[in-house]
């Protein structure tokens, strides 16, 4: 509290030089940073997610009632995320699988997600998987989601970072209780797989 | 709160699996605020946004590249990404100076206050004063009120007004409750606002979610008498948890120089609240409240006229403090999060004979929203008041007596990613008008560069602020008398003024850090500093006149604070941590400081800090639920300002030895060792008292049980 004390009198320094010299040792290392740090990029996680979705669709069987006819699009549902739908859509746009075609559906919260075949399900919903899961439990949709907390909360596949890159895992017993088949090619491709194949 | 404590992010954890969301931080490239100096800053940074921000854009998409060409699953597994969101930061990637003091930390090594956690922060200085005062700063000008360190608790500013500074002896919470303590070190101005210049600390308890059951808990030692905490969490309704909390401590005094008890004993009672309710998955709301009242001895030197010049007393402070705060918080979606805050704080202590009471009202909100995939703006506005009334007594005066302030702040930050996970340009400023000094703007730029994944390069320029305290503007301080000096002369009476007219002091930071992961047990923490400080406040002297005529004449020596000081520091500060085996691990820091300024050395007038210090401790994790810990300190010398001089306070190494026992999961037993080496040594001297206090070895014994 009490100030400083101080007896003598001083000048202020001054800095003009000092200043100069900071100034550019500053600048320097700013630009040797930003040349060394732009050599390199690296994907995006999200642009990795919904090409991984598509593999998805060409790994999964939907049973014969999955769909309301033959050609009849895959519908993605994403829920949680619309800026992931954005992505998805550019990704998929124009993909067949089995000669279905891909398309992109936004659900909002409290939607109905039965008549997607997968259902993305963002990380921010994870606090009420319950509510998004429970009434599509038995209905053939793939629902896939981020962090391990996903899985226990009852959907197929979650997306989990591990070692900066993105893997997942698989929950089996899930799946068959949506009546799904998945290939054994996916399952190998998973870090774990939970359940018993058939 | 503006900058609040959910705003820094300091997550270490996975980003998917918790979807907690913290920020931090800022850049500047303006300097003083000369036209010159900042159209030329403008339009360096803006010229190098511009290069940098097309080079990135052109050299980013490797992965584009591939796109159409159809990666297999296979490949698209073996990718290496970057989370565009950028939710959690992660120590190892804030672009600052950054220390968590973890609750496990505080538990292992026996710490009962909040000064001696922060010991564990490389280059922290903390030098015990007596049982109850600490001066505790980083980066220099360290002192009881040392006024260049900005401390929250929970988002609510401790920093008094009154006097600038933290009164430790009134801040205290339930060490188990606590959640972490952040500490950055280097200017926080341009989130925090005033008075961060060396840096900030974020003392933050845990969600009444985390802290669910009972908790009892005492210790006793040679230097602590039985304190007791009691604390109980529970589930109000669905997503709506509460705790009540209660704690008691009385603390012996320490021992002056002789080894004889000093007359500083200190205890205190809180007790509080907290609820955290989630109503729905969008919004959270956070209430908690605590109230405190304390009692703290101190001898007192007060300047007299009369023989014998000065007169010594013990007296007894009595402390109290309240605040309640609101904090509420709603996520638009991922990327966007609206945060209001509002508080209310009432806090009174007594100093030095002087009746203070601060009643502040603060609100804040911010909002952080993503622009595009490669921005992510946070801005937010404030306003603060605070009405100060401080009751005089002869050593300490005021005019006038009352105060109010106003202070009206704006702040906004974009971090920029200039390259996904390679390289990422933080600008942002504050922007703040108060009733003392006016409009303020501190802005900072702060450069973030990852070339692998494990080592890190961060760079940062600021401009930080400390507005004057009202003692500065306002105070009388009669600092000290003397008899006449030739027989028939009238006594010497030196006394500081205030001075309404005070600017703000001015910090101009360049840093620079390194850190480097070589395995995944060892981590090294660099961190390189040079600050430019000027308008240091300082009392400088006027002509002498005569005082007290015609009664009882003596001669005044006036002095008067001004914004005259400049200084210069530079330092370095060294950490490492070496998880040696799964049972052992290590931690080590050393610390250098350097301090120049145009002033005599001797006087010493800004505080004083250690040049060099450097800890080493040891965790270790022993068969049947044993855990042994070791700490050592290394304090090198000071001269500390005593009176109206300085006196030399030697360096000295403190041995802290635990030993803690998990009989059962619920159960706790701890003894500690503290200050093994040697018998007693001082750490700082006080401005209120020719009194040194030292701080003695001391043993503590504590239990904690959970139900």
């Amino acid at each position: 509290m009490s100030a400083p004390r101080l007896r003598t009198q001083f000048q202020r320094q001054g800095r003009g030089g000092a200043d100069f010299i900071g100034w550019s040792l500053w600048l320097l290392l700013f630009c040797g940073i930003c040349q060394a740090g732009l050599a390199d990029g690296a994907a995006r996680e999200y642009e990795v997610k919904a090409q991984c979705l598509y593999h998805f669709a060409k790994y999964v069987d939907w049973p014969t009632n999955g769909f309301p006819n033959e050609g009849a699009p895959i519908y993605i549902g994403v829920i949680g995320n619309d800026q992931f739908a954005e992505t998805l859509k550019a990704a998929v746009i124009g993909k067949n699988v089995n000669g279905h075609p891909l398309a992109i559906q936004v659900v909002e919260r409290g939607g109905d997600a039965s008549k997607c075949q997968i259902l993305f399900v963002s990380y921010t919903e994870n606090k009420r998987l319950d509510r998004i899961l429970a009434p599509i439990n038995s209905s053939p949709v793939l629902t896939v989601g981020e962090g391990n907390t996903f899985g226990q909360g009852g959907g197929i596949i979650s997306f989990v970072i591990r070692n900066q890159r993105i893997r997942f895992d698989i929950d089996l017993t899930a799946a068959k209780r949506s009546g799904l088949k998945i290939s054994s090619k996916l399952l190998s491709l998973a870090d774990t797989v939970r359940g018993k194949p058939n | 709160m503006a900058p609040d404590v959910t705003h820094i992010r300091l997550k270490i954890m996975d980003l998917i699996d918790d979807n907690v969301k913290q920020d931090m931080h800022a850049l500047s490239i303006f300097r003083r605020l000369t036209a010159p100096a900042m159209a030329r800053t403008f339009v360096i940074a803006t010229a190098i946004l511009v290069v940098a921000g097309r080079d990135a854009r052109a050299s980013d998409p490797t992965y584009n590249a591939t796109n159409d060409s159809e990666l297999s699953l296979e490949q698209l597994i073996n990718i290496k990404v970057t989370s565009v969101a950028k939710k959690e930061t992660t120590i190892e990637n804030s672009p600052a100076a950054v220390t968590v003091v973890t609750p496990e930390d505080i538990q292992e090594f026996g710490i009962t206050t909040l000064p001696d956690a922060l010991r564990l922060v490389p280059g922290m200085d903390v030098a015990q004063i007596n049982s109850h005062e600490w001066a505790v700063s980083a980066r220099g000008f360290n002192n009881e009120f040392a006024d260049k360190m900005l401390v929250l608790i929970d988002g609510r500013s401790i920093y008094t007004t009154g006097f600038g500074g933290v009164i430790w002896g009134m801040e205290d919470v339930v060490m188990e409750d606590l959640d972490r303590i952040e500490v950055i070190r280097g200017p926080g101005g341009s989130l925090w606002g005033a008075n961060a210049l060396n840096g900030v600390i974020n003392i933050i308890t845990k969600s009444a979610k985390d802290t669910q059951g009972g908790l009892i808990s005492t210790s006793a030692g040679t230097e602590d008498q039985p304190d007791v905490v009691v604390r109980y969490g529970g589930e109000l309704a669905t997503n709506l948890y509460y705790r009540v909390y209660l704690k008691y401590f009385n603390r012996e005094g320490l021992e002056k120089t002789n080894g004889a008890d000093a007359p500083d004993p200190w205890s205190g009672v809180m007790g509080g609240m907290r609820m955290d309710w989630d109503p729905s998955i969008q919004n959270s709301l956070t209430l908690q409240g605590d109230c405190s009242s304390y009692q703290m001895g101190e001898n007192q030197s007060i300047p007299s006229l009369q023989p014998p010049y000065a007169q010594n007393t013990d007296v007894l402070d009595h402390d109290s403090a309240a605040n309640a705060l609101g904090r509420w918080t709603h996520d638009f979606s991922e990327d966007s999060q609206v945060i209001v805050q509002a508080y209310f704080d009432h806090y009174s202590p007594e100093e030095i004979g002087v009746a203070y009471v601060a009643n502040t009202a603060d609100l804040d909100a911010q909002h952080r929203f993503a622009l595009g995939s490669r921005n992510d703006i946070v801005w937010g506005a404030g306003y603060r008041y605070t009405s100060d009334e401080l009751s005089p007594s002869y050593y300490l005066s005021f005019n006038p007596e009352k105060r109010r302030e106003d202070v009206y702040s704006s702040f906004v930050q974009d971090e920029i990613t200039l390259a996904p996970d390679k390289l990422q340009f933080t600008a942002g400023s504050k922007f703040e008008d108060n009733s003392f000094t006016g409009f303020e703007v501190q802005p900072s730029g702060r450069l973030l560069w990852t070339p692998t994944e494990r080592q890190t390069v961060w760079s940062s320029i600021s401009r930080a602020v400390r507005t004057p305290s009202i003692s500065e503007l306002d105070e009388r301080v009669n600092v000290a008398a003397f008899p006449p000096p030739t027989s028939g002369s009238p006594s010497v009476l030196l006394s500081d003024f205030g001075n309404p007219n005070l600017k703000s002091e001015n910090l101009l930071a360049y840093e620079l850090g390194y850190r480097l992961e070589p395995t995944k047990r060892c981590t090294f923490d660099l961190a390189l500093f040079y600050n430019q400080y000027d308008r240091l406040i300082a009392a400088s002297q006027g002509a002498a006149e005569f005082e007290g005529t015609p009664t009882a004449p003596y001669l005044l020596i006036p002095s008067t604070n001004q914004n005259l000081g400049s200084a210069q520091t530079y330092g370095v500060e060294l950490s490492g941590r070496w998880d040696a085996t799964d049972w052992w691990n290590l931690a080590a820091s050393w610390s250098l400081f350097e301090y120049h300024s145009p002033i005599s050395p001797i006087t010493v007038p800004f505080g004083a800090s250690p040049e060099q210090q450097a800890q080493v401790r040891s965790e270790m994790k022993l068969p049947q639920n044993l855990q042994f810990n070791a700490a050592a300190y290394y304090v090198d010398q000071i001269y500390a300002p005593y009176g109206i001089a300085n006196v030399k306070i030697p360096s000295y190494v403190r041995l802290d030895l635990g030993l803690v026992w998990h009989p059962r999961q619920a159960l706790e037993l701890g003894i500690w060792g503290q200050n093994l080496i040697d018998g007693r040594h001082s750490e700082f001297a006080s401005y209120k008292t020719p009194l040194i206090t030292e701080i003695p070895r001391s043993f503590l014994a504590k239990i904690t049980w959970r139900f």
